[in-house]
C-alpha cells in the first residue's frame, strides 16, 4: 500500500502558498502589500505546475489506499486547472483594485478552489470525490458573494449555496446507495461489482449511479440542472464567473468522465441514451436561451451551458479519440471563456455597471482592442476556423460520426449555427453600431492587455497548429 | 522548389501583406491603399507563373505541395490546382487589385481595417481554390466568412448589419451540414480502408451506398447552392450585394459566388457521381427557374445595383445548367462563364460604384442622359453590358453559347427555356442602359457629373481587354481545362456511362409517374 505523499505534491504546494498568504496577511495586520501576496500565489501556481510537469510521463499510480490517483488524465487536467487559477489571479488583480475588494481573501479562496478542483479530477474513491467537491464548492460560494455590498452578488452566492447544498446531498445519497448495493466506494470496485452483476440490490445501485452523476452534472450545469448558472454568473464578479465557468466545468467533467467510464464502463448501453438526450437538451436550452439574453454575462452563462452539452457528446462517443477531443475542447473552452469574462470585467466599468449587450455598441470605437479581443473569443466560441474553438468542435464531431452518431452530429452542428447568431450579435453591436450615448473609454490595464493578447495568440496558434495540444490530450486520455 | 511552394506563396502573400498594415497609423490612408494595391498586384504577378507553366497535357493536379499538418487527425496541408481551379485562382488574383482600386476613394472610414480584411479575404478565397485536403478546404471556406462579414457590416450601406448577418448565417447554415457530410465521408472511408484521411484524392471513390450518398450529396450541394446562389436559396444575395461597399460587391460577384459552382465541380460531382446524376433533373430545373426568375426580377428593379445583383442569380443559373449538362461543352462553358461573370458583373459593380460616389443614388429614375456628360463612363458601361448579355465577339457569348450547346444535347427543353433567359437578359440590361445613359438630361445634378478619372478608366481597361480576348479567342482558356474536364466527366459517368440514366429534360420528377 502506497501512502506516498508525493502524489499530492502540487496540491501541497498550493496549500503552502495559501497558508503563507493567510499568515502573512494576519501577521502584518493586513499591511502586507497585495503585490507580494499575488507574487506568492503565482509562485505557488508556478511550482505546482512544475511538479505536475515533472510527473508527466510517469506510469500511472495511486496512493492513500487507492483513493487518489495520479495518471496522465489528472496531470493534464491538473495542469490546465493550475493555468486557469493563475490566469484568473492575473486577470482579477486590476479588477479587485478597481472595485476595492480584499485581495488576500480572494487569492486564498481561489487557490482553495483550485486544490479542490485538482483533487476532484484524481479522486478514485467516492468519499474523496465528495470532499474534493465540497472544498471547491465552499470556496466558490464565498467567491460568488465576494461583493458583499452588492445585492445581486449576495443573491448569487445564496442561490448557488442553496442549490449546491442540495446537489451535494443528492450526491451523498447516491454514494450511500452505491455503498449499500456494492459494498465498495472505489471506482474499480464498483466497476467489478457492476460487471459481474454482483449486486445486493441492483435497482438501488443504478439509482446510486445516477444520483452521483446528477451531483456532478449540477456542477457542470448540464440542462435540466443548469438553472443556477445564469443567475450566479450574472451576480458574481466577472473574474469569478470566468473562473467558475472554466475551472469547475473542467474539473467536474473530468470527474464525471472518470466516474462513468471507470466505474460504469461495462454498462455503456444503459447510460449512452440518457447522455445523448442530456446533451441534446443542454445544447438546445443553452443555445436558444442565450439568444434571448440581453445581459452579456447571462448570455455567456447560457453559452457555457451549451458548450457543456457539446463536451458531453465526446463522452457519448466514448472512444479514446473522443476523449482526446473532449480534453482539447475543455482546454479550448477554458481559454476563450476566461478571456471573454476578462473582457467583461474590464469593459463593465466601475461596479460592473455595463452588463447589457447594447452597452457594448460602439465598443470598437471606444476601446478598439477590447472589441478585437472579444470578437476573437466570440468567433472561437462560435467555432469558426481558424480558432481553437473550431478544432475542439471538429475533433468531437469527428468521433461522433465515426461512432455512428450521424443524426446526433447533424443536430449538434445545427444548434451550433444558432449559437453563431448569438455571438455575431455581440460582434456587430461592438463593431457596426455606434454607442447609444456618450460612454467614456474604459481603457485597459496593462496586465489585462497582456493576458488577453496571450489568450488571443493561443486561440489562433492552437487553432492553426493544434498538434501539440492534441498529443498531450491523446496521452492523457489513456487512463483506464 | 518553386513549383511546390508557388501556391502556398500566392495564397498567403495577401495575409502576410496584411500584417504590416496593422502597424501603419490610421491617418496614412494613401500609404495603406497603395500598400494593399502593391500586395494584390504582387499576388497577381506571382499567379501569372501558374498560367505560363501550367501543363495542359494531363488532368493530374499540378504545383502540388503536401506537408504534415495535424497527423493526429489525418489532416495534411495539401495544395494543388488542376485546369478547373487554375482559372479560379487567376480570376481571384486579377479581380483583387481592381476591387482595391475601385474602393480607392469610396472608403474613407476605418481605412486600415477595411484593407486588412480585404487581404484576409483574398487569402481565404485563394485557399478554397487550391486546397487538396477537405479539412483545409473547410477551414478556408469558413474562415473567409469573417472578413466578408466585417466588410459588409462595417463599410456597407444603410441596411448593412442585416445583410452581413444574413450572409453569415445563410452561408454557415450550409457549411455546418457540409462539415457533417465531410466527416461522414471520411469515416466511411476509414471503415473501408482503415485510413483516417481528409485527402481529396484518397476520398474519391469511397463507396457510401445509395441512400447515404444521396444525403451526403445533398449536404454538400446545399452548402454550395447557397453560395452560388441557386433559386430558391438566393435571398441573401441581393441584400449582401446592395449593402456591400463597391469592392465587397465586386469580390462577392467576381469570386465568392464561384466558390459555390466550383464546389459542385470539385466535390459534388466526383465524390457522389450517382447521386449527382440522380439529382441532375432537379438541379437543372432549379437552374432554369433561377435563370428566368432572376431575369424577371432584375427587369423590375429600380436600383441599378439590385438589378445587377439579380442578374447574377440569372447568370449563375447558366453556370449550374452547363455544369450539370455533364458534357464537355456544358462544363467548359460553365467554367468559362464563371470567369465571364466575374469580369462583366465585376465591371458593372465597379461602374455602379463610380456613379454612386458622384451622385449618392443608384435609382434608375435619378439618371438619364448621362452619356452626354460622361462619355467615357458610358463607353465602359456599354462594354460591360454587352459582355453581360452575351454579344458575339465578347466573352459572355462564348460561355453562354457553349452552355446552351451542351445543355441542348441532354435536355433540349432546358436549353430552350434558358435561351429565353438570354433574351430577357438583353431586355433588362439594355432597358436599364437606355434609361440611365441615353435620352435627355432631365436632372440638374446630372449636368455637372465628372467623367471617369484616369484611375477609374485605367482599372477598367484590363477588364475590357480580357472581355475581348475571351470573346474573340477563347481557345487558350478552354485548352487549359480540357484535360481536367474530360477526366471529371469520366469520373461522373464512370465505366457505366451507358447504363447511367441519361438526363433528358428538366421535368418535374413527379411527372414521371403519370
Amino acid at each position: 500500500m502506497d501512502w506516498s505523499i508525493s502524489i499530492v505534491a502540487p496540491e501541497l504546494v498550493l496549500l503552502a502558498a495559501v497558508s503563507l498568504i493567510i499568515i502573512l496577511d494576519f501577521a502584518t495586520r493586513r499591511r502586507a502589500t497585495d503585490r507580494l501576496l499575488e507574487a506568492i500565489a503565482l509562485t505557488g501556481y508556478a511550482l505546482a505546475f512544475l511538479f505536475t510537469l515533472s510527473a508527466w510521463g510517469d506510469p500511472a499510480r495511486s496512493a492513500f489506499d487507492g483513493r487518489i490517483g495520479a495518471d496522465a488524465l489528472s496531470l493534464f487536467s491538473g495542469g490546465l486547472l493550475i493555468l486557469i487559477g493563475a490566469g484568473s489571479t492575473l486577470s482579477s488583480s486590476a479588477y479587485l483594485k478597481r472595485e476595492k475588494l480584499e485581495i488576500p481573501e480572494y487569492l486564498s479562496l481561489t487557490i482553495f478552489a483550485v486544490i479542490g478542483m485538482m483533487l476532484l479530477t484524481r479522486a478514485t474513491e467516492l468519499i474523496t470525490l465528495f470532499l474534493a467537491l465540497e472544498i471547491l464548492s465552499m470556496a466558490l460560494y464565498v467567491l460568488a458573494g465576494f461583493r458583499r455590498d452588492q445585492e445581486r452578488s449576495v443573491e448569487a452566492a445564496l442561490k448557488y449555496f442553496l442549490l449546491g447544498a442540495f446537489a451535494s446531498a443528492i450526491l451523498l445519497l447516491g454514494i450511500a446507495l452505491l455503498w449499500g448495493s456494492t459494498g465498495s466506494l472505489h471506482l474499480d470496485g464498483l466497476r467489478a461489482a457492476f460487471a459481474a452483476g454482483d449486486l445486493l440490490h441492483a435497482p438501488l445501485g443504478r439509482a446510486g449511479f445516477w444520483l452521483v452523476a446528477v451531483g456532478l452534472i449540477f456542477k457542470i450545469s448540464l440542462a435540466p440542472f443548469h438553472f443556477w448558472a445564469a443567475d450566479v454568473y450574472e451576480g458574481s464578479p466577472a473574474p469569478v464567473a470566468g473562473f467558475m465557468a472554466t475551472g469547475t466545468k473542467v474539473a467536474a467533467f473530468v470527474a464525471l468522465t472518470r466516474f462513468i467510464l471507470v466505474g460504469f464502463g461495462a454498462s455503456r448501453p444503459e447510460w449512452t441514451p440518457v447522455l445523448v438526450w442530456l446533451a441534446v437538451l443542454t445544447m438546445a436550452v443553452g443555445n436558444f436561451m442565450a439568444i434571448a439574453q440581453a445581459n452579456i454575462k447571462r448570455m455567456l452563462a447560457f453559452s457555457s451551458v451549451s458548450h457543456a452539452g457539446t463536451v458531453l457528446l465526446a463522452l457519448v462517443a466514448g472512444t479514446d479519440q473522443a476523449l482526446r477531443g473532449m480534453l482539447v475542447y475543455l482546454a479550448a473552452y477554458s481559454i476563450m471563456t476566461l478571456g471573454a469574462f476578462l473582457v467583461l470585467a474590464v469593459a463593465g466599468g466601475r461596479g460592473e455597471e455595463r452588463q447589457s449587450i447594447y452597452e457594448y455598441a460602439g465598443l470598437a470605437r471606444r476601446d478598439p482592442w477590447l472589441a478585437i479581443f472579444l470578437s476573437v473569443f466570440l468567433f472561437s466560441l462560435a467555432g469558426i476556423p481558424p480558432t481553437v474553438g473550431f478544432v475542439g468542435k471538429f475533433l468531437v464531431f469527428s468521433e461522433l460520426v465515426r461512432g455512428g452518431f450521424v443524426g446526433l452530429t447533424v443536430v449538434a452542428v445545427l444548434l451550433s449555427l444558432v449559437s453563431a447568431y448569438t455571438y455575431l450579435r455581440v460582434v456587430y453591436l461592438m463593431t457596426m453600431r455606434e454607442s447609444l450615448d456618450e460612454v467614456p473609454a474604459t481603457g485597459m490595464p496593462r496586465g489585462a492587455a497582456l493576458l488577453l493578447g496571450f489568450c488571443v495568440v493561443l486561440i489562433l496558434l492552437l487553432g492553426i497548429l493544434p498538434t501539440g495540444l492534441m498529443e498531450l490530450a491523446s496521452a492523457a486520455q489513456s487512463f483506464f | 522548389m518553386i513549383d511546390s511552394w508557388i501556391l502556398t506563396s500566392i495564397t498567403f502573400l495577401p495575409l502576410l501583406g496584411a500584417l504590416p498594415l496593422l502597424l501603419l497609423p490610421e491617418s496614412r490612408r494613401g500609404l495603406i491603399r497603395a500598400w494593399t494595391l502593391i500586395v494584390t498586384l504582387a499576388t497577381f504577378a506571382l499567379s501569372l507563373h501558374l498560367w505560363f507553366h501550367f501543363s495542359e497535357s494531363g488532368h493530374a493536379w499540378q504545383f502540388t505541395q503536401s506537408l504534415d499538418w495535424i497527423p493526429g487527425a489525418g489532416v495534411r496541408y495539401s495544395v494543388g490546382i488542376d485546369g478547373i481551379s487554375l482559372l479560379m485562382v487567376l480570376l481571384t488574383t486579377f479581380i483583387m487589385p481592381l476591387a482595391v482600386l475601385g474602393g480607392w476613394s469610396a472608403v474613407t472610414e476605418r481605412v486600415k481595417g477595411y484593407h486588412f480584411f480585404l487581404l484576409l479575404l483574398q487569402t481565404g478565397m485563394l485557399g478554397v481554390f487550391v486546397s487538396a485536403d477537405l479539412f483545409l478546404f473547410y477551414l478556408f471556406w469558413e474562415a473567409m466568412l469573417i472578413p466578408m462579414y466585417f466588410i459588409i457590416g462595417i463599410w456597407g450601406g444603410r441596411r448593412r448589419i442585416y445583410a452581413a448577418v444574413k450572409f453569415f448565417l445563410f452561408t454557415m447554415a450550409g457549411s455546418v451540414l457540409m462539415l457533417a457530410a465531410i466527416l461522414y465521408l471520411v469515416s466511411q472511408h476509414h471503415a473501408a480502408t482503415g485510413v483516417w484521411t481528409f485527402d481529396w484524392a484518397s476520398l474519391l471513390g469511397t463507396g457510401l451506398g445509395a441512400r447515404a450518398e444521396m444525403w451526403a450529396f445533398l449536404a454538400f450541394a446545399l452548402a454550395f447552392a447557397i453560395k452560388v446562389p441557386m433559386f430558391p436559396l438566393h435571398t441573401w444575395l441581393p441584400d449582401a450585394h446592395v449593402e456591400a461597399p463597391t469592392a465587397g460587391s465586386v469580390i462577392l460577384a467576381g469570386v465568392l459566388l464561384k466558390m459555390g459552382t466550383y464546389g459542385f465541380l470539385r466535390f459534388c460531382l466526383p465524390f457522389f457521381p450517382d447521386a449527382a446524376l440522380r439529382f441532375t433533373p432537379l438541379i437543372m430545373t432549379l437552374a432554369v427557374i433561377g435563370i428566368i426568375y432572376g431575369a424577371l426580377v432584375a427587369l423590375v428593379q429600380e436600383d441599378v445595383k439590385k438589378l445587377v445583383a439579380y442578374s447574377s442569380v440569372s447568370h449563375l443559373g447558366f453556370v449550374m445548367l452547363g455544369t450539370f449538362a455533364l458534357n464537355m461543352q456544358g462544363i467548359e462553358g460553365g467554367i468559362l462563364q464563371m470567369v465571364n461573370h466575374g469580369l462583366s458583373t465585376g465591371a458593372l459593380f465597379l461602374l455602379v460604384g463610380m456613379i454612386y460616389e458622384r451622385r449618392h443614388t443608384r435609382l434608375i429614375v435619378d439618371f438619364g442622359g448621362i452619356a452626354r456628360v460622361m462619355p467615357l463612363f458610358t463607353l465602359f458601361l456599354m462594354f460591360a453590358t454587352l459582355s453581360s448579355i452575351g454579344l458575339p465577339g465578347l466573352n459572355g457569348f462564348v460561355g453562354e453559347f457553349l452552355i446552351l450547346l451542351g445543355t441542348f444535347q441532354v435536355a433540349p427543353l432546358a436549353a430552350i427555356l434558358a435561351a429565353t433567359g438570354v433574351v430577357l437578359g438583353a431586355v433588362y440590361m439594355l432597358w436599364m442602359i437606355q434609361r440611365v445613359v441615353f435620352g435627355p438630361v432631365e436632372k440638374d445634378e446630372n449636368r455637372v457629373l465628372r467623367d471617369l478619372c484616369p484611375r477609374e478608366w485605367g482599372l477598367l481597361i484590363p477588364v475590357v481587354i480580357l472581355m475581348l480576348w475571351i470573346g474573340l479567342y477563347p481557345k487558350p482558356f478552354l485548352r487549359k481545362m480540357d484535360a481536367s474536364v474530360t477526366h471529371l466527366i469520366e469520373q461522373v459517368r464512370g465505366g457505366d456511362a451507358t447504363s447511367a440514366p441519361q438526363p433528358n429534360i428538366p421535368h418535374n420528377p413527379s411527372r414521371q409517374g403519370h
